[in-house]
């Protein structure tokens, strides 16, 4: 095995120990060890999150280069990046340009890109959702009387709805729910430990 | 050449005509409110009942995580439950592991609460703003708040007058979650089951069914769900805001939903059954 | 004339456009406004994320080393190391720091996991048969038979015959239930965000009072 994944290897295996084995034993000093490897996750974090501005620039730099499909689009993109992040850098996340541009044009466009997905849900219900198998209609039913438990004139309509879409989110969608949470559980853990000890990828061979 | 029944031409109306009829479906009640009762759900009743038990003054930390996704749900909920908490002079911590935004969302729709009430930046509150890192990062602050250093204006964290008996997850009375992610689950295994920490939801309706699991486990101590919870929480609060006019829009769209789910299975199965007649 | 300049009726006049763009792309088609809210949302928002990122590095690691806490020197150095993969030759270096934040990450998991979504569940799902009158009664024995069946139905190292064929059946039922009330929050959510937005437009224009 080469030196930069013995390394790697190595890291896998004594930062995740560590931390994990904090948790259920009391060493001196082992405790701080593990906080200050939390640290340092959390620092690389912040450094990852700079990872996908790079994927962009490589993606669309050449795209306005060789004025390729909307390249002004692009190029457009690339210089709010740039604004948008030398504000932010130089004069700090609390400067009054910085929030007009969070309020006036990053908050309006993620709340409106992200309710598009509620269009979409309507005609999904109109021409996809159909009870064509047992498990369609279970499922179908049951959305149905939470749906009308959700909706405060379903009361109003039929008092037995409110009773019935409680009874039904309550007693078997959470006996549904926990079984599923359960089993992601355990293989959670199994592939957590798989993670550390090497064994699985984008770090295992 | 196979008949084209109503219900057959009913599957092929362009999608737009949908999206359009909900949108002004949505603008009804809105400029003319319908006033149907709200009745108030016991996972309402034991969010407010848990807050209202708790000692006065004590540090709760709110975690602001909707976000501007989310905002437009959970938004008039968080707001009742932020001025719950100023109303029972809490001293509350404001940040989130989550969601970049968090800051910018608590000072354009929060801060202004704490100011109204006279509460000071520092001695009632403090922003620290996003703390990159999710999981990790929650479980980093459980043992050290004090670990990123800086408050979002800038301020050392030593020097905030409210944080200096404040150091680990057990000396937070309550955490407050604004939830639109995974932030229910990171919480309870690094807060509540370590260190029993109060959590209380505050969640968007797709996180209900999560977060139920927690609150029916003993994990979540109270849960106000979706847009209908937020409702809820303005009424047994007597913050009313949004969250009332909200509950008018639900209604409406969900009927049409409803009507668009039996609709549509009618039309297919009476299609499907006179295609089937018509090959015979 | 100062008030047209007001850089807070600008900003409102801006997001009210910005919001009828995006919604242009579904209430109309995929046109060259909706692109440009696109790609102002993704420029937007990844210089927002980097002006977040730089501030966490500056405050939690690069100050306290300035300020002599030489040891803050390894995560810096780590996630600079972690932008090697994005130069031939260098790329296996950026394994280091994705070994850290892939094992501090796990750990955290199981950790999570092993208590709050493992033994505190099944703690919560041993109840009584008997709890007093039918109604709670039944209610327990659909929870633990629910719970029990749901688990069943992810043995995935055994076919589903046999005396496991009905009971992951079941499982699968309650499953099911779980998705239709997962469905109908997940309506809500996405119901409640356009409403949002419309009260929004409505109250921009004037129509509603904010």
């Amino acid at each position: 095995m080469n030196f930069v994944k013995a390394v790697a290897s190595l890291i896998l295996l004594v930062a995740g120990f560590v931390v994990l084995f904090d948790y259920f034993i009391r060493v001196p000093g082992l405790e701080e060890f593990a906080l200050f490897l939390q640290v340092i996750a959390t620092v690389l974090a912040a450094f990852a999150l700079g990872i996908g501005a790079v994927s962009l620039f490589r993606v669309h730099v050449p795209r306005v280069m060789k004025r390729g499909t909307d390249w002004y689009l692009s190029a457009w993109m690339l210089i709010v990046l740039v604004v948008v992040a030398v504000v932010g850098v130089f004069g700090t996340t609390s400067h009054p340009v910085f929030k007009w541009i969070y309020s006036n044009m990053i908050l309006p466009l993620d709340a409106t890109l992200f309710s598009l997905l509620g269009f979409f849900i309507v005609s999904a219900a109109f021409r996809a959702f159909r009870a064509r198998t047992l498990d369609a209609t279970v499922l179908l039913l049951a959305g149905a009387a939470v749906m009308l438990l959700n909706m405060p004139v379903g009361g109003a309509i039929w008092s037995g709805f409110p009773v019935i879409g409680t009874w039904v989110r309550d007693i078997p969608a959470v006996a549904g729910y926990r079984g599923i949470y359960l089993a992601l559980a355990v293989g959670l853990v199994a592939y957590s430990l798989r993670l550390m000890i090497g064994y699985e990828k984008p770090l295992g061979e | 050449m196979p008949e084209s029944s109503i219900w057959t031409k009913l599957l092929s109306v362009d999608r737009r005509a949908m999206y359009w009829l909900l949108a002004f479906l949505i603008v009804i009640p809105l400029v003319h409110p319908l006033g149907f009762p709200i009745p108030v759900t016991d996972t309402t009743k034991a969010f407010y009942a848990t807050v209202e038990a708790l000692p006065e003054g004590s540090v709760v930390v709110l975690d602001v995580s909707p976000g501007a996704i989310a905002w437009a749900e959970i938004g008039p909920a968080s707001v009742a439950a932020t001025r719950l908490l100023i109303q029972r002079n809490m001293r509350v911590i404001m940040w989130s592991t989550t969601r970049p935004d968090a800051p910018l969302i608590a000072e354009l729709y929060l801060l202004k609460y704490f100011k109204d009430a006279g509460k000071q930046n520092g001695q009632d509150y403090v922003l620290i703003g996003y703390v990159p890192g999710e999981v990790t990062a929650l479980a980093t602050l459980a043992k050290d708040i004090h670990y990123p250093r800086k408050d979002f204006y800038g301020t050392d964290l030593s020097a905030i007058p409210m944080l200096t008996n404040v150091n680990t997850a057990r000396d937070i009375a309550a955490v407050v979650l604004l939830a639109a992610g995974a932030e229910g689950s990171y919480y309870v295994g690094q807060w509540f089951a370590p260190y029993q920490t109060v959590l209380l939801s505050v969640c968007t309706g797709a996180l209900i069914s999560e977060h139920l699991i927690a609150y029916n486990a003993g994990q979540l101590k109270g849960l106000v769900g979706g847009s209908r919870g937020g409702a809820e929480l303005e009424l047994i609060t007597g913050f009313l805001g949004k969250g009332i006019g909200l509950a008018d829009a639900l209604s409406v769209t969900h009927m049409y939903l409803l009507l668009l789910i039996i609709l549509g299975n009618v039309a297919f199965f009476v299609s499907k059954s006179k295609a089937g007649r018509g090959k015979k | 004339m100062t008030e047209m300049f007001d850089p807070a009726l600008i900003g409102t006049w801006v997001a009210l456009g910005f919001t009828l763009f995006a919604f242009s792309g579904v209430l109309y088609k995929d046109n060259i406004v909706f692109k440009f809210a696109q790609y102002t949302y993704l420029g937007a928002s990844v210089g927002y994320i980097i002006a977040l990122a730089v501030k966490t590095i500056i405050d939690t690691a690069w100050t306290p080393m300035v300020k002599g806490e030489y040891i803050y020197a390894i995560p810096i150095v780590l996630g600079l190391v972690l932008y090697a993969r994005f130069k031939r030759g260098l790329e296996l270096y950026s394994r280091w720091g994705m070994a850290f934040l892939i094992s501090v990450g796990a750990a955290l998991a199981i950790r999570g996991n092993v208590h709050a979504y493992f033994y505190q569940q099944i703690v919560a799902t041993m109840l009584p048969l008997w709890a007093g009158d039918p109604l709670s009664s039944f209610n327990n024995i659909v929870i633990i038979v629910g719970t029990f069946t749901a688990m069943l139905y992810f043995i995935l190292t055994r076919e589903h015959k046999g005396p496991l064929k009905y009971p992951s059946r079941a499982g699968r039922i309650f499953i099911m239930l779980a998705f239709g009330a997962f469905f109908a929050g997940l309506i809500m959510t996405r119901l409640s965000l356009i409403t949002g937005r419309i009260r929004f437009i409505l109250e921009t224009l004037g129509i509603l009072s904010s």
